[in-house]
């Protein structure tokens, strides 16, 4: 295979940390290059400088064996590369077809040549398979949708490289396939592709080349033949890591949490009880109401029938500071949504539920600093969270180290019902182990968890049994095994067929 | 290579944003300083008669820039100022003059107008959902409003019935705003350092769903800003009428994007979850100190808005670039 791009002995430093250093691997046309590593492991520096966000403090890029400067998005444009971002970066209140050509409209003297745009427009969407009207506003798209829309913006201008960061974060399984189709169909037009990712199943399934990055190194560039799932972690984090560990003696204890005939938001009629020291699965498709039951749960969503009961008190009617210090705690699904607060520093992030509730510790009244010092110190030892110290910018964390903060601001106040939804979303390997092992201990130290996720294998890992949710419907109860994974499948889609799998 | 030394004078400036704000300040009444200087003359800018007199403007607006702040903190934003100001002058004038009341009575009854603005305020924010931008645009036409009706033209002359001399437990008249705005400063900057509401309130500006699942009471907290916004920038018109004399429904006109101005100068985010108390109270004393010298300038008299509003950018501008810098070096 031809060689289209080559990295040559790129390196980058900002301020004191050197996020790549003498990186070099080559990429060939018409191949589909995964590119890995954990958060803080420099993919993100690597391709912000493929796309002329930043500029290399010293090596070289290639194209076609020449060697080209990257000075800025424009010149990246002109090379032909092309980004597909994690995040949905489109104006909502603007049409598919004003997203696409933002910023490049074709409008000669300024006015808009709709007819020509909308034509061009049907084409990529075409290609994406997107059957919508060009002219739909993107507010009325679903997540899915919108991450079809950014591809199309991507492909729109006949890239010879697109980049595709983190692109299934925000998709469901079908959504997902899809994608691989398009990426598929991209490949066959000699397009090459960058996927950067988390998750391993993926990059088995489209990837031909993996390279992988560790602390701003190349680890190693190698077909995807010659890889299989535990060397690829190894080689990420530099360590063994068994991410299926069961867990091995389960004591549980007397029902603490009960739900009775809870009916709210986007679910129905759910019964079920949480016992100390277990830990509960929740599994089900994205919008089967698993969120929204355990945020009424915890009191950020109304009830509109049922009871809440915890040690036998009815707190179907309390505040969530009431909640929270009877010992029940939720880390939400969105942690920047719903988690964290960057304007405060991880010090206060740590501390807030804290001082809402008067916990003890942290003074009713006044804050003192020394107190909240220590308070966040021992939450950042506990959860091992990776920070310059209690004053640093929460902005300046990875992904992984933000979710511990959430973590760590609710287990201070040692709840007894833990509930977690999506503990583990966008982290790395490493983290994601560390936080399943967290998860293991709080249960055995005899407290409730209920833990919602849309990946299987992490439920099927961690859980003593799952319950599974439909259309806002517990469909049943299964047990944590691996065997379940199909009767899991059934349950939640809903039909006899099993999950395709490659 | 400087090493730790200049980091940790960096950090003093990006943690205390007080220290540069008061900086700002001391180099702009040095400038002035060297402006107005005659030499062999005694300075007509620096001297204590012209402190106490740039204090006891700067109090007025620096008392409900206090307040503005707290809001502007927690994620909202305050238009009422101007004209809960002016209505309680008038209220008060009109109790005091007209209706023969005591002096305390009717400035309690005074402070009731911004008591009722904050709750107005409050609750059409908290409870009917609107954003605070109209809710208090609303306060802000219905009070300037009702200060017309009751003035109806007129205004009430307070000053004929409070002697020159007047004080207040030994304090004349003239230092009251200002020593006020200290005093009102130290004890609402601990309330916001220190306290768990002040905490609270924080958190809800920087991200409302997240205070909102860390159990924090977010309709409380907001009610709880915009009526100590109002109490205060009713206190704000009563030292105003106390010390003018006047209780007039055209005072204080435009004085809410001043005190605004002052709080985004000392340090405030308009988006919210940043910035001090403190702060608001020294851009105020910024904007009283602008305007002190200006007038002693001859012939800037036309020019005094404008410079004003160039001043405003200009602090801003740089603390964007210094912020910016901050965020690139991590």
């Amino acid at each position: 295979m031809k060689k289209f791009l080559e990295i040559d002995q790129i390196t980058k430093s900002f301020g004191g940390t050197q996020a790549l250093s003498q990186v070099s691997f080559s990429v060939g046309e018409g191949e589909v290059h995964a590119l890995i590593g954990e958060n803080g492991a420099g993919k993100s520096t690597l391709m912000k400088i493929l796309m002329g966000i930043h500029q290399p403090d010293g090596g070289k890029i290639l194209i076609d064996g020449s060697q080209v400067t990257v000075h800025d998005p424009t010149r990246a444009r002109e090379l032909g590369f092309g980004i597909v971002f994690q995040e949905i970066v489109l104006c909502g209140n603007l049409s598919i077809l004003e997203n696409l050509f933002l910023g490049s409209e074709l409008a000669p003297r300024g006015i808009m040549h709709f007819k020509e745009m909308e034509t061009l427009a049907r084409e990529v969407l075409d290609l994406v398979q997107l059957s919508l009207p060009p002219r739909t506003p993107v507010e009325q798209l679903s997540v899915a949708q919108k991450q079809m829309v950014q591809i199309a913006k991507a492909v729109l201008y006949r890239p010879r490289l697109i980049i595709f960061d983190e692109p299934t974060s925000a998709l469901t399984d079908d959504s997902v396939k899809s994608l691989f189709a398009i990426i598929r169909k991209l490949k066959q037009d000699k397009v090459t592709v960058l996927y950067i990712s988390h998750k391993l199943e993926e990059i088995f399934e489209i990837a031909d080349t993996v390279t992988v990055l560790r602390d701003g190194k190349h680890i190693g560039t190698l077909p995807i033949e010659e890889m299989n799932e535990d060397k690829l972690v190894q080689m990420m984090v530099g360590r063994e890591l068994d991410l299926s560990a069961h867990r091995n003696e389960v004591k549980a204890g007397e029902a603490v949490l009960k739900v009775a005939d809870l009916s709210g938001e986007g679910f129905a009629h759910i019964q079920f009880e949480l016992k100390a020291g277990e830990i509960v699965g929740v599994a089900g498709l994205v919008g089967s109401g698993r969120s929204e039951m355990v945020e009424t749960i915890f009191g950020v969503r109304p009830v509109t029938g049922g009871k809440v009961t915890l040690d036998q008190e009815d707190i179907t009617n309390q505040s969530i500071a009431a909640r929270a210090q009877k010992g029940m705690a939720l880390v939400p699904e969105d942690r920047q949504f719903a988690g964290l607060i960057f304007t405060m520093v991880v010090g206060e992030n740590l501390s807030l539920p804290g001082i809402v509730t008067g916990y003890k510790s942290l003074g009713r009244l006044f804050i003192t600093r020394s107190r909240q010092e220590l308070f966040a110190q021992e939450a950042m030892r506990k959860l091992r969270i990776v920070a310059s110290g209690t004053q640093a910018e929460v902005q300046s964390l990875s992904g992984g180290n933000q979710q511990k903060v959430v973590i760590g601001k609710w287990l201070s106040l040692k709840p007894r019902v833990f509930i977690l939804d999506e503990p583990t979303r966008g982290i790395d390997v490493g983290a994601k182990a560390e936080i399943h092992n967290l998860i293991r201990e709080l249960a055995n130290q005899g407290r409730a968890m209920l833990v919602v996720s849309s990946e299987l294998p992490e439920l099927l890992a961690l859980s003593d049994r799952i319950l599974v949710m439909r259309e806002g419907r517990l469909m049943g109860e299964v047990c944590g095994d691996k065997a379940c994974e199909e009767e899991i499948m059934r349950l939640a889609v809903g039909t006899m067929e099993s999950k395709e799998r490659n | 290579m400087a090493g730790k030394g200049m980091k940790a004078f960096q950090n003093l400036f990006t943690r205390h944003r007080e220290i540069s704000v008061a900086l700002i300040l001391i180099l702009e009444i040095a400038v002035f300083y060297f402006i107005l200087r005659e030499p062999g003359r005694k300075s007509t800018f620096l001297n204590v008669e012209n402190f106490i007199l740039v204090f006891k403007y700067s109090g007025i607006y620096g008392i409900a820039a206090i307040g503005a702040s707290m809001i502007i903190i927690a994620g909202g934003i305050d238009l009422a100022p101007g004209a809960v100001i002016a209505l309680t002058t008038v209220v008060t004038g009109r109790l005091f003059v007209q209706d023969g009341m005591s002096l305390p009575l009717a400035a309690f009854l005074g402070m009731m107008v911004g008591m009722c603005s904050g709750m107005v305020a409050g609750f059409l924010v908290t409870v009917v959902k609107l954003p605070p931008f109209i809710s208090t645009l609303g306060v802000m036409g219905v009070w300037r409003g009702l200060a017309f009706i009751i003035t109806q033209g007129g205004f009430f002359d307070l000053s004929h019935k409070i002697s020159e001399d007047f004080s207040l437990f030994g304090i004349p008249n003239m230092y009251w705003p200002g020593l006020l705005m200290v005093f009102l400063a130290i004890i609402f900057h601990f309330f916001m350092v220190y306290t768990r509401w002040g905490r609270q309130i924080h958190a809800v500006g920087g991200n409302e769903t997240a205070a909102y699942f860390s159990g924090v009471k977010v309709g409380r907290i907001k009610f709880l800003v915009y009526l100590v916004g109002g109490l205060l920038a009713s206190l704000s018109g009563l030292t105003l009428a106390i010390v003018h004399g006047q209780g007039r429904a055209d005072l204080a006109n435009g004085y809410e994007l001043d005190i605004i101005a002052a709080s985004v100068v000392g340090g405030a985010s308009l988006s919210g979850g940043k910035g001090s108390v403190m702060g608001a109270v020294l851009g105020s004393l910024i904007f009283g100190v602008l305007r002190n010298g200006l007038s002693q300038i001859s012939g800037l008299t036309f020019y005094e808005r404008l410079i004003v509003g160039m001043v405003v950018v200009v602090i801003v501008i740089i603390d964007q670039l210094t912020v910016k810098k901050e965020t690139r070096t991590v």
